[in-house]
């Protein structure tokens, strides 16, 4: 990099107390490009420069380093999404809205619960015999977990954990399991 | 003690002038790149100039720059539940520390003017040879107060953020300071117990020096006229002018006018170095099997800025 055939591209606040700026500058021979770091004090020759060849002033600054750090936020977000699609936790419809640019809303945790705790209950009081592979995985795993509690497990009363177990409706098993329980 | 103007010999006429200020100033310019390039007795000019810096594994005295950075706690595994995050190792910083600048002064002696050594200037009665400090505050003086205006000059150092600077001459080969972050995304809840230290470098700093001929402009420089032995008055090379009096004089007045520093006071030097590390902790839990359920608080939150240092050049 040839810094006297330098050209202005940006400059941001690298701290909340802006006294630095990070400054991007690039040479038009190759598109080779430098990055620096200056601090902001009216009396530092180098910051002078980058106001001066950058034709900017401190407000610009502070424009760019907002923008600079909702395009840092996106990005956040975009990679916080692929771990969590790789890890299994979030949906994949999600990349759809990625994809398609839109804006990313992510449920805070409150939300999350609030939601998985209407969807059990919607499911847990059926008295439908289940055709969603969804209620009927959750029948299954329930099932499961309810044969594993010693209560139940060792209960004499094989009538009712037979019925448990032949259980069609969430309605029906969580009946069941409540006489063995009780 | 005082500036003087110098005389030179009138192209066509062959007069004795003053020189102009432009001229002077060309002097100067001249004065500032033969100190920063290679003379006729020495071989690499960033180690010879009067306030040198060079490279030392440690100790260094123009003091110590420290990356720091977070790792990720102690992982931990319970049988029963998840283990906490009171009960998990805290995210904990480390830091490194990079003292590799050690910086020589006074590499000169300075030369008795012997009465003769130095450039003639006419006193209102006489042509007489400056002297020493005559030329300090005619040439010297202005010159140094180049070299510290904090912009790029031949024969002065700065801090790059990269390795191949176009004009100047990467000392050590390699960075002086490395900043340095937690590598957020290489830490996975599926990985737990995770490494700890694992590390990214954000920003690699490299200290360059100024080559000769970077930022002066010579174009106005004329010989100025001296004294020979015999009280002759003549006129000799700018090479030579170099080799006997601007290199040695100049070698001993940066010497003991120039001084570096790491966040003293003074003009910066290039790029400032910038330490940074992430600053929050994330708690993350993973489920091996029924007997095994692990821990984990790796690094998270966002870049904040720890210490910013400068390379600064100041006259003494």
């Amino acid at each position: 990099m040839d810094l006297r055939k330098k050209e202005f591209i940006d400059a941001v606040f690298t701290s909340p107390e802006r006294d630095t700026i990070e400054v991007i500058w690039g040479n038009p021979d190759n598109q080779e490009m430098y990055q620096e770091y200056v601090q902001v004090d009216p009396h530092n020759q180098a910051y002078l420069e980058v106001l001066e060849l950058g034709k900017i002033n401190f407000e610009n600054i502070i424009d760019a380093t907002a923008e600079r750090n909702r395009q840092q936020r996106r990005d956040f977000e975009l990679a916080a999404v692929k771990i969590g699609q790789e890890e299994g936790w979030i949906a994949k419809d999600v990349q759809e809205t990625i994809e398609s640019g839109e804006e990313i809303t992510i449920k805070t945790e409150r939300q999350l619960r609030e939601e998985i705790y209407a969807d059990i209950n919607n499911m847990i009081f059926s008295d439908e015999i289940p055709k969603d592979r969804k209620i009927k995985e959750f029948m299954f795993m329930t099932k499961l977990y309810l044969f594993d509690l010693e209560q139940i497990k060792e209960h004499k009363d094989n009538k009712t954990k037979s019925a448990l177990r032949k259980s069609k409706t969430p309605k029906d098993m969580i009946m069941n399991a409540a006489k063995l329980m009780g | 003690m005082a500036f003087r103007r110098p005389l030179y010999v009138e192209s066509g006429s062959n007069d004795l002038r003053e020189m102009t200020d432009t001229m002077i100033d060309g002097v100067r310019q001249w004065a500032i790149q033969t100190h920063a390039g290679s003379g006729a007795d020495y071989a690499t000019s960033a180690t010879t100039v009067g306030s040198s810096i060079t490279f030392t594994a440690s100790g260094g005295n123009l003091g110590t720059m420290t990356d720091n950075r977070l790792i990720a706690g102690v992982a931990l595994t319970r049988v029963d539940r998840f283990p906490t995050s009171g009960e998990t190792g805290d995210a904990a910083n480390i830091s490194i520390n990079y003292s590799r600048m050690n910086q020589t002064t006074n590499y000169n002696t300075l030369n008795s003017d012997s009465g003769k050594k130095n450039f003639v200037y006419y006193d209102g009665n006489d042509v007489v040879a400056m002297t020493n400090t005559d030329m300090y505050d005619t040439i010297y003086s202005q010159a140094i107060d180049t070299l510290v205006t904090g912009s790029d000059i031949d024969g002065t150092y700065r801090i790059g953020t990269s390795a191949s600077i176009s004009g100047m001459t990467e000392m050590f080969g390699g960075p002086i300071f490395t900043d340095t972050r937690a590598d957020v995304a290489s830490y996975t809840a599926g990985g737990i117990d995770e490494v700890n230290d694992q590390p990214t470098t954000i920003t690699n700093y490299y200290l360059h020096f100024v080559n000769s001929g970077y930022a002066t402009d010579t174009s106005n420089y004329v010989n100025p006229v001296m004294i020979d032995s015999n009280n002759d008055l003549f006129y000799t090379s700018s090479t030579t002018v170099r080799d006997n009096i601007f290199i040695p004089d100049m070698r001993y007045w940066v010497g003991q006018k120039v001084r570096y520093s790491i966040n003293g006071s003074g003009n910066n030097r290039g790029s400032a170095m910038v330490d940074t590390r992430m600053n929050g902790s994330n708690y993350q839990q993973r489920f091996v099997n029924a007997n095994d359920y692990r821990a984990q608080e790796f690094p998270g939150g966002s870049a904040a800025t720890v210490s910013t240092y400068y390379l600064r050049i100041r006259k003494i």
